[in-house]
């Protein structure tokens, strides 16, 4: 196998990777609003909960959660698992377990807001959901915009985790090259495009934050 | 002309087992400064703030015009939901850190919640609010962010976005506090100017120059009561009380 074919093989698994990526963005990045505000609430059945979830999607290793979610209806219900679960419950794992390490972000977001913007809204008539969407929520997007960051870095490396459950990302398709070959290349390759990739998603982040910049407290 | 805004009676506050406001009757008429005055601890704040319904009576009936938004029942104060969401209509304040919107510019901060609460049209109130604006001479900031702007503008763009919501009342909780002697003579006449316009006002303030200068009537509080209460010249050169006396000389 020549460097080209390997890389186009290479580029077809991490089109699989952008898939997990973006699918758990788009999962967890609102589910994690919603934990985190259940986190913080006063109702102590809610705020439970939210504190028992995240301490446990955060203190479980992801690849257990994926073979956990993965083979669950197998072990508990003798459901035979279709290719298409396998791709499901990948998501499910990762947006589940993001939406946790999200939640804390926003709510220490939330919490870093000085208490006069929330008396504001109160005496100008503001509901919750408005307080939250039009004056709250803005400034924590840039408040937590670097520990973001740091989340959106390491869940570009953790799609590799997929691997465990079958799925031929990125990471699956350089170790199977890599054996059938017997050579390093696949891994180098695999590596390049991970870095070559995370320098995209981290000077759109740059971007965003500079974005963001317009104003001060 | 002479109507009733708002109505507070036997009203109590306590934080644990500090009783910070202690039966305190209070009446607001229509189309007056009123100044709150006291010394530093007394319950002033506390008390504005409850007003404001940024906190809650213990026990007492408080109403704005016509709308009951507590009542007593068993010696507990119980809150009207619906009628503390209309009583907001009635009142706004000018908080003491002013607590703009920082994401949001001059203009913004005054047209989101026209917008937002009153479910005004856009462009009816971007109208109101440059009208706002150029009456407290901000005008040419409306482009401006809050951490643009100096603290005299950022006090003057909270009254303007205050003020935008068409109140008959506006709280002002120590407006002096963040201000040098120049910016004092400036709040005094923007407030004269907003008494010109037949707005009632109702101003906590431990600045007894400012005080003078500004009310028609005033309110001497100490150790969570109300003490004395009188026309600016009945407190000031005639005071009954001597706690009172004491204070102001």
């Amino acid at each position: 196998m020549d460097i080209f074919t390997i890389l186009v093989l290479l580029l077809k698994g991490f089109l699989v990777t952008l898939l997990i990526f973006a699918g758990t963005l788009i999962g967890s990045l609102p589910l994690g609003i919603v934990v985190g505000l259940m986190r913080l609430s006063r109702l102590k059945l809610v705020s439970g909960v939210a504190r028992v979830f995240i301490s446990i999607m955060r203190g479980t290793p992801l690849m257990l959660q994926l073979l956990a979610i993965f083979f669950g209806p197998y072990f508990l219900f003798g459901i035979r698992l279709s290719s298409e679960w396998k791709i499901a419950a990948c998501l499910l794992a990762f947006i589940l377990n993001y939406s946790a390490y999200f939640a804390e972000i926003y709510r220490s977001g939330l919490q870093s807001i000085p208490k006069g913007q929330t008396e504001a809204c109160k005496v100008l008539g503001y509901t919750k959901s408005q307080t939250f969407f039009q004056i709250l929520l803005p400034q924590v997007i840039k408040r937590i915009l670097p520990a973001m960051a740091n989340e959106i870095i390491t869940l570009v490396k953790d799609t590799s985790l997929a691997f465990v459950i079958g799925i031929s990302e990125l990471m699956s398709q350089a170790k199977a090259i890599s054996a059938a070959e017997v050579s390093m290349i696949p891994f180098a390759l695999a590596a390049l495009i991970y870095w070559v990739f995370n320098t995209v998603v981290e000077r759109v982040l740059n971007q965003i934050e500079t974005r963001m910049g317009y104003y001060h407290e | 002309m002479n109507n009733v805004l708002l109505k507070l009676s036997a009203a109590n506050k306590s934080f644990g087992n500090n009783h910070i406001l202690k039966d305190i009757d209070l009446e607001i008429h229509e189309g007056k400064v009123n100044v709150l005055i006291g010394p530093s601890g007394a319950g002033k704040s506390t008390l504005l703030r409850a007003l404001s319904l940024l906190e809650s009576f213990e026990s007492g009936e408080l109403s704005y015009k016509d709308i009951k938004v507590c009542t007593n029942v068993d010696g507990k104060a119980i809150y009207d939901e619906q009628a503390v969401q209309k009583s907001k209509e009635i009142f706004g304040l000018v908080f003491q850190q002013f607590n703009l919107f920082p994401h949001l510019s001059a203009l913004e901060n005054i047209t989101n919640p026209l917008c937002v609460v009153k479910k005004m049209d856009k462009d009816v109130a971007k109208q109101k609010a440059l009208c706002v604006l150029d009456k407290l001479q901000l005008l040419s900031k409306k482009d401006f962010y809050p951490w643009q702007l100096s603290g005299g503008q950022r006090q003057r763009l909270a009254i303007a976005r205050a003020l935008a919501m068409e109140p008959e009342i506006l709280y002002f909780d120590e407006p002096t506090s963040a201000l040098d002697k120049q910016l004092v003579t400036d709040l005094s006449k923007t407030i004269k100017d907003l008494a010109q316009d037949n707005l009632t006002m109702l101003i906590v303030t431990h600045d007894l120059d400012f005080a003078r200068e500004v009310a028609d009537q005033v309110y001497y509080m100490e150790a969570g009561r109300i003490i004395e209460e009188g026309t600016s010249s009945e407190i000031f050169e005639r005071p009954k009380q001597s706690l009172t006396q004491a204070f102001i000389s």
